[in-house]
């Protein structure tokens, strides 16, 4: 075993040593224009090595598996200057039990696939003959394993999923609906892909029209994950904290959102794609609360950035050069679907796609985007679809009064479980107000 | 290994069949503020097969380059499972060519501790600028990539490449209020190049520490004049994408709404997309599937005149090749990228640009930009207010959002004073990330652009 040879290598040169070793195999099934196009078989392997030799880290990487000593000899070189190591390397301890791998997965049939791809493609042709349909679907299984003096530890991962992007043009005007579903098992819900495609579709055949100003925003679990995540993201990040440079340094234990919020990262639900054992760097993974009733709980910490600040890992450390990233976050829900949402609303927007959302000052909160699927609301209903319209606001201003939280949680490409939410008083941006006059950012 | 590929393409029942084989080194240097975050290496050899059958497509990626036969065999089935209605390739000369990279200071003969050296005193220069300065990185890579091609079409290349970076982003704090200053520079020939930018670091810095004092910018439609950099980026992510054929080619609305003839912008308008530029991020010979690299007009004197293609998109719509199908690595099968895109040089100077604006914006630089079909937004680095035909005021938080249809007709003045982007870029498309890419252009104007203000 090459890993072995690569481990034994290491222990002999350097002060400590473990290896991440990652394989994957994917068949992706592609469908263009409405037709299957592509079967892929994509196999790929890596090794790490990662030691802490003189007090220092150092690490290299390969997917060559024929020379260990230029492997041995790379990661050494890079400890001569690397970081100054402020943990040790984890030991196998007892991991939670997480069900990630479903035998069903590696045993589902391309054939089926092509299958499925095809019935999404005549169910939404059915609906809309104009349509020109993309459709990916992949199953994966890939393995993690990390092995150091005190032993080895593996998991087994399966993902299946799939993305449906459905595109119409009339004249000059693009529409484009997106959506995509990623599970541990062969579970893919064709109907409720169609379903969602098809009614957005519809809302988007009339059109609306908005005046510049600050106006309520609806944002369905999809917008969720581009409009507030990727600050969220930044800001709960152990590293941000380290350097001070998140808005909540400092702040745990405090009121920093509203009291109906809760937010938790978690890398043990079962049959989720992003759920394992232990992470990256062989800590027992867990459900990491980091909002609870609006109080800040927790940010998430890799064994480095935890040292630093002498505080221990979240579990967090993923990545072959390991760094502290969150796995499935999960919001709480409150109450009432979507429709109850709407049906509050006087005039606002609902927003469910959009370009550019995490592209603002995420550090301070910022976020800013173009709708690319949203709706207007007026006197609780949507009345058609709006375009050439930027939202803009900050997401720990917005968080800390949110108008209403709904009730249904859902899935976003197995990474985010959110509710829809109202934020109040969104900036809003369109045509034709510049000169006379918009607001103030 | 020449023979090994060859043979392995040759005698199948495919329409087409092509291997390629990758091997590459890399080297990074992180830094977060003045702490050094990752140094290390990584080795990469792995490669793919892709086949044709009746206008289906079998793919097949590896790291073991074992039982190559076999690996075959399977991207022909898949194929072959994926027909469809006739494999229709534009048709392309066989080449056999090995190209080596011209390389002038090769970053493989420097060593770790004086790349260290190096950007140690670029990481000085940036955060000595001011104690405002809260957060930063500052990275430094190299990459060294040799890819083997072999095709049933009779080509066989060898074609090596190298890229050397050198990259900083830095952020600024005073209060809840954070700004973010950027530089990059890249070389696919000379690690001289990544030499000597202590002001271009000390530059960056400085910028978020006086962004901190900008105003926000407005919101609403204004006259915006794009700098080179934004213009550039703009015209990438705004109208490039939507010139790649491979979604519009099966796409009969999208066909007619980018029908070659069409008017998509004034007559000083002038795209060109170009690998055949010596020494830019996105140069190269030969593309993914042997087709020579070229210089190819996409709008001239506003006219749509062509797209980028594949072998397939140009063998399916009629339309000439031009060398545009790409890889980020053997990981993924090449798909239709840009490669070096640029709005040519007018005539009119910045000065006269920005003479007859009562009040308008000037952007400068770029944080991040997307594009969604017609649909993009960008995010400037910096702005400012033009006031009576006079810059005044610094902004912050200028993003600017549109249709590219609308936004290519609101071009009233392209500036003399073209130039190629000096920090390279990296475009993503199709869970392809990371692609190097060039940038060039000069002064632009827009009639009038939606500023959407943070």
């Amino acid at each position: 075993m090459f890993h072995r040879e690569v481990l034994e290598k290491a222990a002999l040169k350097a002060d400590a040593a473990q290896v991440y070793l990652r394989s994957s195999g994917n068949t992706p099934v592609r469908f263009a224009a409405n037709k299957l196009k592509t079967l892929e078989t994509r196999n790929a392997r890596s090794l790490t090595l990662r030691v802490i030799h003189a007090g220092r880290i150092g690490i290299a990487s390969t997917s060559k598996f024929e020379d260990a000593d230029w492997v041995v000899e790379a990661a050494l070189a890079a400890a001569e200057f690397g970081p100054e190591a402020r943990f040790e390397f984890a030991d196998p301890a007892v991991n939670p039990e997480v069900d990630v791998f479903d035998p069903r997965t590696p045993a589902h049939a391309v054939e089926d696939m092509v299958e499925a791809g095809r019935e999404i493609v005549d169910l939404l042709r059915q609906h809309e003959p104009d349509l020109n349909i993309d459709v990916g679907l992949d199953k994966e299984v890939e393995r993690t394993a990390i092995a150091g003096a005190a032993g080895e530890q593996a998991y087994e991962r399966t993902s299946y999923g799939g993305s449906v992007s459905a595109n119409l043009v009339r004249g000059t005007d693009v529409l484009g609906v997106y959506s995509f579903q990623v599970e541990c098992g062969p579970d893919f819900d064709l109907d409720r892909i169609c379903t969602e495609i098809t009614e957005k579709l519809d809302l988007a055949k009339e059109s609306a029209t908005v005046a510049t100003g600050a106006l309520p925003v609806v944002l369905t679990p999809m917008a969720f994950g581009m409009v507030l995540a990727p600050a969220l993201g930044a800001g709960f990040n152990g590293k941000l904290i380290e350097q001070g440079a998140s808005p909540l340094v400092g702040r745990i234990g405090e009121q920093v959102f509203d009291e109906r919020l809760a937010i938790a990262d978690d890398a043990t639900l079962h049959r989720s794609p992003l759920s394992c054992p232990f992470d990256d760097e062989g800590l027992p993974t867990r459900r990491v609360p980091l909002i609870e009733d609006g109080v800040l709980k927790s940010f998430l910490f890799d064994l480095q950035t935890a040292g630093k600040l002498g505080e221990s890992s979240t579990g967090n450390g993923y990545g072959a050069t390991p760094s502290p990233r969150s796995s499935a976050t999960v919001v709480g829900g409150g109450e009432g679907s979507l429709e109850d949402l709407i049906g509050d609303i006087e005039e606002g927007i609902l927003a469910d796609y959009l370009l550019g959302g995490g592209q603002a000052n995420v550090l301070r909160g910022d976020f800013g985007g173009n709708l690319l699927l949203g709706f207007k609301i007026e006197q609780g209903q949507i009345v058609g679809r709006l375009k050439d319209t930027l939202i803009s606001g900050n997401a720990y201003e917005l968080l800390a009064k949110i108008g209403r939280i709904g009730g249904r949680c859902e899935w976003v490409g197995g990474r985010l479980c959110a509710p829809p939410l109202v934020l109040e008083g969104v900036t809003v941006a369109t045509r034709g107000q510049g000169r006379a006059g918009g607001l103030e950012g | 290994m020449r023979e090994r590929l060859e043979a392995a393409v040759q005698g199948l029942d495919a329409d087409y069949c092509e291997i390629r084989v990758e091997n590459a080194t890399s080297t990074h240097i992180g830094y977060r503020i003045r702490e050094l975050e990752s140094i290390g290496s990584s080795a990469a050899l792995g490669g793919n097969i892709r086949a044709a059958v009746d206008g289906g497509w079998g793919f097949v990626s590896f790291n073991e380059l074992d039982g190559l036969e076999e690996k075959v065999a399977l991207a022909v089935r898949q194929a072959r499972q994926a027909a469809r209605d006739g494999t229709r390739l534009a048709p392309v000369e066989p080449a056999t060519e090995v190209v080596p990279t011209e390389v002038v200071k090769d970053p493989a003969e420097v060593s770790l501790a004086d790349k260290k050296a190096l950007m140690d005193e670029y990481v000085e220069a940036a955060l000595s600028v001011s104690d405002k300065i809260q957060t930063s990185q500052i990275y430094y890579s190299d990459s060294f990539r040799k890819v083997r091609f072999a095709s049933s079409a009779g080509s066989f290349i060898e074609q090596d490449r190298m890229q050397v970076r050198a990259a900083g982003s830095i952020s600024a704090r005073e209060g809840a209020e954070i700004q973010t200053g950027r530089t990059s520079r890249t070389s696919t020939s000379d690690f001289g190049a990544v030499e000597g930018l202590h002001e271009e670091f000390a530059g960056a810095g400085q910028r978020a520490v006086d962004l901190l004092k900008a105003s926000p910018a407005r919101s609403g439609e204004f006259v915006v004049v794009m700098d080179p950099t934004l213009a550039s980026v703009f015209i990438h992510e705004a109208f490039g994408h939507l010139s790649e054929a491979d979604h519009v080619y099966e796409n009969p609305p999208l066909r007619e709404l980018l029908e070659l003839g069409k008017e998509f912008g004034p007559p000083i308008l002038n795209v060109v997309d170009s690998a055949a530029e010596p020494g830019l991020s996105g140069s190269f010979k030969y593309d993914a599937e042997g087709v020579p690299a070229g210089k190819n007009y996409l709008i001239e004197e506003g006219r749509l005149v062509g797209r980028l293609h594949s072998r397939e998109t140009a063998g399916q719509m009629g339309e000439a090749l031009t060398g545009n199908a790409r890889a980020i690595s053997y990981r993924h099968p090449p798909i239709v990228r840009m490669t070096n895109t640029s709005i040519e040089a007018g005539e009119t100077s910045f000065a006269d640009m920005i003479a007859d604006i009562d009040e308008g914006i000037y952007a400068v630089n770029w944080l991040g930009g997307q594009t969604a079909m017609e649909m993009f937004t960008f995010r400037a680095m910096e702005g400012f207010m033009i006031r009576k035909g006079k810059l005044a005021e610094p902004l912050r938080g200028v993003t600017l959002t549109g249709n590219v249809f609308d936004t290519l007709k609101a071009i009233d003045a392209v500036g003399d004073d073209f130039r190629w982007d000096p920090g390279g870029g990296n475009c993503g498309k199709g869970g392809q990330s990371g692609l190097p890419v060039g940038n060039g252009a000069p002064h632009v104007r827009l009639a009038r652009c939606v500023i959407g203000g943070v």
